[in-house]
């Protein structure tokens, strides 16, 4: 019975981890701006791989895995905001600009 | 019955991650900016480390963990570096236009007060010219607006690039 529970979870986990990374991959194509796609992409892609490995861990319940499963979410967690915010500054101190639809732009001196 | 959700979940999210993979994929090579394509690389990362994921609670290899963990790091560093080049590789041309733009209105605004800046640059050099008369200085003043102007617009590509 809680083996099948634990299944249940780890399924849902999967359904919703692989559709948050369909999602990050479709808002590539149908954002306008590099700074929108990026919000798509390491948001919800962070949020998707974070499932999926979350669901692997609840699955195996085997201790190293677990551990090893949670290092890597954190791990992810803690990169994936500061590879996109230092993308992010530079695209914008070296010049590419906002789509025209964007309508404000914080950083304009 | 369980486990035949979790087979049709794994199914399920083995199609969506492939569907995922080759839309960035296809963002790599298609993205229109350079950085759109380091985006995508990320990306691109992410979604193997579900892959992994996947495969691992599918077959039980779960030292492909292990492998997802480095993967992360490796995709971390690739980009920062990514942002790095970016950066070294200087402005882009709508970049450039605009700085040069705001610059030369920059000027314009400084210019029409420019006598009192002037005055007070030239009080800031005497020092270092002491021997200089008060005659030369006024003609250094007349020939030197012309040369500080001039030796401005050549370097404005010379740091952007």
């Amino acid at each position: 019975m809680i083996d099948g529970l634990a299944d249940i979870i780890a399924g849902l986990m999967i359904i919703a981890g692989s559709t948050f990374a369909f999602l990050a991959a479709v808002g590539l194509w149908r954002l306008p701006d590099i700074y929108t796609r990026m919000h798509s992409a390491s948001k919800t892609g962070t949020v998707g791989s974070g499932l999926l490995l979350l669901a692997l861990a609840a699955h195996v319940g085997d201790t190293s895995t677990v551990t090893r499963a949670l290092a890597g979410v954190v791990f992810f967690l803690l990169t994936a905001p500061i590879s996109a915010h230092l993308l992010a500054k530079v695209s914008y101190a070296v010049g590419y600009r906002l789509t025209d639809i964007s309508v404000v732009d914080e950083l304009k001196k | 019955m369980s486990s035949e959700f979790l087979n049709f979940s794994v199914q399920f999210a083995l199609v969506l991650l492939s569907a995922a993979f080759l839309l960035t994929v296809l963002k790599v090579i298609k993205g229109p900016t350079l950085p759109d394509r380091i985006l995508a690389l990320d990306m691109l990362v992410a979604t193997a480390i579900g892959f992994i994921a996947v495969i691992g609670l599918k077959t039980g290899y779960t030292l492909y963990v292990d492998v997802a963990i480095a993967l992360g790091l490796v995709g971390f560093l690739a980009t920062v570096a990514f942002a790095r080049f970016i950066l070294a590789r200087g402005q882009t041309e709508e970049g450039r236009e605009k700085k040069r733009l705001e610059e030369s209105q920059k000027q314009s605004e400084t210019e029409k007060p420019s006598v009192e800046p002037d005055t007070n640059s030239k009080v800031v050099e005497k020092p270092s010219k002491k021997p200089v008369t008060a005659k030369k200085t006024a003609s250094q003043k007349v020939a030197k607006t012309p040369r500080t102007r001039s030796r401005k617009t050549p370097k404005k590509p010379e740091t952007k690039s």
